[in-house]
């Protein structure tokens, strides 16, 4: 038979807690402007508005080129864990479009330079090129697209590692 | 009359008090054996949802790019290479310690401290609202309010040698309770604030144009994109707009129906239930990350009757195994917890052979693992309505004068 009358460290437990959860659910309610509050955070998921897909979809991919000659394509969508689909895609967007501001393409590339060190370990990667496809879509098709068939496939520029980018 | 109110309302704050706090500690069965496991098995989930953390890659992430996160913005800002280098393996050697059971205390406090901060450091990246359980309040709890090292532990076994009083698997005492009740606060509050959320007069959720159509076919152009499966049956929520006005319905009174689960019992799995399906189903076919919420449901389930009845059938199985295990000091299992630590991290930052293991050769990945949750789901969903309607059905008998009485 089990004890569940709270001792002295168990009424010491209840009140953290509370006063945890308190502190908690309150700093769950309060916006800070241009704050992230993770983990003070609630779930305001579905809260956007969702249109009709348009007639095509675009992707961003970054190609990396072995010493070999050889090309890895990588996902930029999956640099950052869970979902954090937005920031890969936008280095290469400022890797390769932002030419108006030299050191934040700079930095940008840097960052590259490391996703190949980290998802291509062991392998020597000399430059990496940034690709843009399209493709036409019937949302209501089986399967809504031909992923193999896109319409525009093109490059956006390359760069070798430790050099400026190329057009 | 004054005298007899009096004490009525000086009552008041206190029950305000003590009824949630009476809520906190109330009965869970199995307490203390279901955090045990549970731990067991949050060490595993936390070290799968590592497996596509490249944390050096936030060292030179462009500055401009960042979002401010309250903790990371201010508290910590711009940390040396190493620490980026150095923050997924020692979390994942204090996460094999945890799992071991070995300071418990002190590796849950480590997993707090260092997996909030790269999670933190994270959310400058992008803001992901489903690891705060996780990487959050779950070791915040465990370690403010409750013990997870009261079984199936190292440090469990170490105490029992020590001559110190054991902890059985049934004992639901305070420090096993309190956890559990107070992550399952912070559900209720997420998925409440949702709903009101989606009901405001300024939100859109009920004002647009045929939210889940549009979004069905959105996510079907994603999941081709990804390589995902991809929701059939594209026409139903376009050609049947009461059913789409139904969905959004449900799901507004399915997130404000998780207050049910402060009431406990049949409601408490019904609602549970409908969560997994709900959370399958979303990240089978409408590419929802929402993968890292799947562990606080475990926390709810009794895992420890799970296991009498696992153990009850493989028990002769695993007899050598435990003798063998039974056979080894104290001292002994210690190093070997400490040298599997410092291995695993090891393997972790210089070989994929940790990460393989832990997918199991990457067959379970951010999608597949809701293949198995959703069938288990519908079945437990099954099994719930009819012990339900049954309840409902035998209550009704009862009520029902008999023959005899009335005659």
């Amino acid at each position: 038979m089990s004890d569940t009358t709270p001792n002295k460290a168990d009424r010491f437990r209840i009140r953290a807690t509370a006063v945890v959860l308190v502190v908690l659910l309150i700093g769950s309610i309060w916006k800070g402007e241009g704050i992230d509050h993770w983990p003070l955070t609630t779930f305001p998921m579905y809260t956007q508005v969702y249109e009709y897909p348009p007639e095509t979809a675009e992707r961003l991919f970054l190609v990396m080129v072995l010493v070999n000659g050889d090309e890895i394509e990588i996902d930029p969508r999956r640099i950052f864990p869970h979902g954090r689909f937005k920031a890969g895609e936008a280095m290469i967007e400022v890797s390769f479009f932002l030419v108006d501001k030299p050191n934040a393409r700079e930095q940008s590339k840097r960052t590259l330079e490391r996703v190949a060190e980290e998802l291509l370990p062991g392998r020597e990667v000399v430059a990496i090129e940034g690709r843009r496809r399209v493709w036409d879509v019937d949302p209501m098709g089986n399967p809504p697209l031909e992923l193999n068939r896109p319409r525009i496939d093109e490059s956006l520029g390359r760069f070798e590692i430790g050099k400026g980018a190329s057009h | 009359m004054k005298s007899a109110r009096g004490p009525a309302i000086s009552r008041i704050p206190q029950n305000l008090i003590r009824r949630p706090v009476a809520w906190l500690t109330g009965h869970e069965a199995n307490a203390a054996g279901r955090l045990g496991l549970f731990r067991i098995v949050y060490c595993v989930f936390y070290l799968f949802l590592l497996i596509e953390y490249h944390a050096p890659l936030l060292y030179d992430f462009p500055r401009f790019l960042q979002r401010r996160s309250v903790f990371a913005g201010r508290w910590l800002v711009d940390p040396p290479w190493i620490f980026y280098e150095l923050i997924v393996p020692c979390l994942v050697a204090s996460l094999v310690l945890l799992l071991i059971g070995l300071w418990t205390r002190v590796m849950t406090a480590v997993v707090l401290v260092v997996g909030g901060l790269l999670e933190a450091h994270l959310s400058g990246v992008d803001m992901e609202r489903a690891t705060a359980f996780v990487m959050a309040y779950i070791p915040l709890f465990m370690l403010i309010g409750g013990d997870w090292s009261a079984t199936y532990s190292l440090d469990a076994r170490r105490r029992q040698r020590g001559s110190q009083l054991g902890v059985g698997p049934a004992d639901s005492g305070p420090r096993f309770v309190l956890p559990i009740r107070a992550v399952m606060v912070m559900l209720i509050f997420g998925f409440f604030t949702a709903a009101l959320y989606k009901a405001l007069p300024s939100a859109p959720w009920f004002t647009q144009d045929n939210l889940f159509g549009h979004l069905t076919l959105q996510r079907r152009v994603r999941n081709t994109l990804d390589g995902n499966p991809i929701m059939p049956l594209p026409w139903l929520f376009m050609d049947y707009p009461l059913l789409e006005i139904g969905m959004r319905w449900f799901v507004v009174i399915f997130e404000a129906a998780f207050l049910l689960l402060l009431v406990g019992g049949r409601m408490r799995a019904l609602i549970l239930s409908i969560a997994l399906i709900f959370h399958a189903i979303n990240g089978i076919w409408l590419g929802v990350s929402f993968t890292p919420i799947l562990i606080v449901y475990l926390l709810f389930i009794d895992l420890e009757a799970w296991r009498a009845r696992a153990a009850a059938v493989l028990a002769p199985l695993f007899k050598p195994i435990r003798s063998v295990f039974d056979s080894i000091n104290n001292t002994m299992l210690v190093i070997g917890a400490l040298l599997l630590a410092l291995i695993t991290g090891l393997l972790w930052e210089y070989t994929r052979l940790p990460q393989s293991v832990v997918s199991l050769g990457g067959l379970v990945n951010m999608v597949t693992i809701w293949y198995p949750v959703l069938p288990i789901a519908l079945l437990w969903f099954a099994f719930v309505v009819i012990d339900l309607l049954r309840s409902l059905i035998g209550r009704g008998q009862a009520g029902k004068p008999t023959q005899a009485t009335t005659s």
